[in-house]
């Protein structure tokens, strides 16, 4: 049996350290052992609904509990924002079943290949699926930049990477099993009625009703944990290929142009060997800038990645010395951006081996291969940011976001450029046909007076004070949405989500669609139950009773 | 003139432990990591660097060795899945101790994250 300990008054943290939270319970659930006499997907089924079984005893202990606490499950904790926090917290990294699927278990109307259809459990790393595609000759669409988070978090809020075809992480998944709350019918396996996946005879071996339909499938997939407890996942994978990785300067000209229309073919900028026959240049599976703000003399670099078929004699492309900065320095830096914020831009010149990728590197390797491990490195808190607007508006949104950073900064962060196809979930921030999403990662810092700056006609000394975290993120918001640029923002990113209408004004109508299909499928006392404040600052908690034109419900 | 020489002597023994203490406890450490594995999470984030979202287990121990033995194995209780990554911590005052003692006792610092049953 599936045995969860509890932990109460507990202090939760991401691993970028944006909190620390509280936390009223703290619940880990280890599964039940292995019976190596049953056979593997006997085994597999029954380890999984017995977990299941558990979540729902989790689920009516929150129920019990007059005070009401709600219910969130997390994965590897990788998301920087509130979005996981919740009074009782569920850690599923532990729960990584794999379901070996049969012919038998696809829908009658299925146009999905039984070879490539899997299915994992909320736990599974993006590293543990890729390995266990590996083995069948399979691999993954895409992934975000490295491997670690869990399948579950990974899809609640929308994770890409920057592959120009393969959408995000949410886009490869054709089933989901949610648990909705404890009673028998809260086992629900939803799929879209235009495009079924797996039989009701699956479904009924993971105890569950089956729904049908499109528009909540959509809903649910980028959920934040506010559909109930993903169980399982169905994942629709491929033959495995190679990418072809290469790290290049990109004059900022050629970078922005390409930015604006990703047309490869009429660019100046080209890669030897990765070119048609009459020299234009291909159109590559990745395409990634990397910007230092504070220098724009300076080339951007950019990550180019073509995929080429899968052969077996390739060189691994991990390294196999991995050398890391001393823990404190990171720290050391965080104190002297406070002290100095002026020195940020010279102090990124410094750290530019360490922010960027080495220029000029040629790897190649499986899409695991390449997006790999992340080691967290040095003790001092991090940031990011990430906000996606129509790639039409790529190069307008860049130079905004670097005035921005060089006129109320500097802050402490390099950008990143990606570009995604769009996404078919209804809250996915990937939302534009092809989305720009420009993205800040540094050190976080706390904003100190410093009494020296410029010198004001007449009025004496000024303070010049370095902008707070949540005021640069509200100036980037307001930033976009008065040069009239239409944006979503990454939910599991630093935000100042409780900007009035924020959600609203990126979303516009989806945001109604969404709180309507979580109505529809939860119940008032469920619905809070998987509500948590984040969803309350950003309106997305609302309960409003079920629409009849929602037959599932 | 004076109160330098005083200084000096009476200081010698207090720079000369700092000294020595900074150095025998100044340590190196090797880590090998499994290129494949993936390692047990912590359920909450703690610590810095390599370890903060992983479950680290520490052996901190002194191994004995009688005249006739000359190595020896140090049994896992806990990985059953097997190893993600072991460091190994040396001192100089460990190395010393080994020395001065002929190899026959060895001061163990080894920190080591499992694998996760996958
Ligand atoms: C080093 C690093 C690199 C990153 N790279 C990228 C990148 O390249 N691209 C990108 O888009 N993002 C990236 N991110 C952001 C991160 O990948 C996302 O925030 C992702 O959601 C984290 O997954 P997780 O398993 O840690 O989920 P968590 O952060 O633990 O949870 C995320 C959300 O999922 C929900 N959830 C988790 N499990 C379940 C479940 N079983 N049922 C219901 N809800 C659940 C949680 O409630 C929460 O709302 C990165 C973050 C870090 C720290």
């Amino acid at each position: 049996m599936a045995t969860t300990t509890e932990e109460k008054k507990v202090s939760y943290d991401t691993i970028h350290r944006n909190g620390p939270w509280p936390v009223e319970v703290l619940y880990r659930t280890r599964l039940a052992s292995r019976n190596a006499s049953a056979d593997t997907r006997s085994d597999a089924l029954r380890r999984y609904n017995d977990a299941g079984e558990e979540i729902q005893r989790l689920l009516q202990a929150c129920l019990d509990d007059p005070k009401k606490p709600r219910f969130r499950a997390y994965g590897s904790s990788w998301s920087l924002s509130k979005v996981v926090h919740s009074d009782r917290m569920h850690f599923n990294a532990p729960m990584n079943v794999k379901i070996p699927l049969e012919t038998d278990d696809l829908h009658s109307n299925t146009r999905y290949q039984h070879e490539n259809l899997f299915f994992f459990q909320c736990g599974n790393t993006v590293k543990e699926i890729s390995r266990q595609l590996k083995k069948t000759g399979k691999s993954l669409k895409m992934s975000g930049a490295s491997n670690g988070q869990t399948i579950a978090g990974a899809v609640s809020t929308g994770v890409h990477g920057s592959a120009l075809k393969a959408g995000s992480i949410q886009d490869c998944v054709v089933g989901i099993q949610l648990i909705i709350g404890p009673k028998p019918e809260d086992r629900v396996y939803l799929e879209k009625a235009s495009d079924p996946a797996l039989s009701d005879g699956f479904a009924q071996q993971l105890h569950c009703r089956v729904i049908r339909n499109d528009g909540l499938f959509q809903a649910a997939l980028v959920s934040m944990g506010g559909f109930g407890f993903i169980a399982g996942l169905v994942i629709e994978a491929e033959d495995q290929f190679l990418l072809k990785r290469y790290t290049k300067h990109i004059k900022p000209k050629d970078a922005l142009k390409l930015a604006q229309t990703l047309d490869f073919k009429n660019s100046a900028f080209t890669i030897d060997g990765e070119k048609h026959p009459d020299g234009s240049g291909k159109t590559p599976y990745h395409y990634k800038l990397y910007i230092n703000p504070y220098n724009q003399k300076e080339d951007y670099l950019t990550e180019i990645i073509y995929r080429h078929p899968y052969r077996t004699n390739y060189p691994k492309p991990q390294p196999l010395v991995e050398k890391f900065i001393y823990t404190d320095m990171p720290g050391w830096i965080a104190k002297l951006v406070t002290v100095d914020f002026k020195r940020i831009p010279k102090l990124m010149k410094l750290m530019q081996g360490t922010l960027f990728p080495k220029v000029d590197q040629v790897t190649e390797g499986t899409l695991g291969e390449i997006f790999w491990d992340t080691t967290i490195k040095g003790n001092s808190a991090g940031f990011a940011w990430a906000f996606g607007v129509d790639q039409s508006n790529a190069t307008k949104a860049i130079q905004l976001f670097i005035e921005l950073a060089n006129q109320k900064g500097p802050v402490p962060g390099a950008i990143g450029v990606r570009f995604i196809p769009a996404t078919q979930a209804t809250l996915g921030f990937t939302k534009f046909p092809m989305t720009c999403i420009v993205e800040m990662d540094g050190l976080q810092w706390q904003p100190m007076r410093v009494p020296w700056g410029k010198r004001k006609s007449g009025l004496g000394w000024r303070k010049r004070q370095m902008p707070s975290m949540k005021a640069f993120e509200k100036e980037i918001v307001k930033g976009l949405q008065k040069a009239g640029i239409p944006f979503t923002w990454h939910w599991g990113k630093n935000c100042a989500w409780e900007h009035p209408g924020l959600v609203k004004h990126m979303f516009g109508e989806r945001m109604e669609e969404w709180m309507r299909y979580r109505s529809a499928l939860l119940r008032p006392e469920t619905a809070h139950l998987f509500s948590n404040d984040f969803m309350d600052i950003t309106g997305l908690s609302a309960y409003t009773p079920p629409d009849s034109e929602m037959p599932f419900s | 003139m004076k109160t330098n020489a005083i200084f000096s002597v009476k200081l010698r023994p207090v720079v000369l432990a700092l000294l020595l203490a900074v150095t025998l406890s100044s340590c190196y450490s090797v880590r090998i990591v499994s290129r494949d594995g993936e390692p047990e999470k912590k359920a909450v984030s703690s610590d810095a660097g390599f370890y903060r979202d992983k479950v680290a287990h520490r052996q901190d121990t002194t191994i004995t060795l009688n005249p006739i033995q000359s190595d020896f194995s140090l049994v896992d209780p806990v990985c059953p899945y097997g190893f993600y990554s072991v460091e190994y911590r040396v001192s100089l005052g460990q190395a010393l101790l080994n020395m001065i003692t002929f190899g026959k006792v060895k001061k163990v610092k080894i920190i080591y994250v499992c694998n996760k049953d996958c």
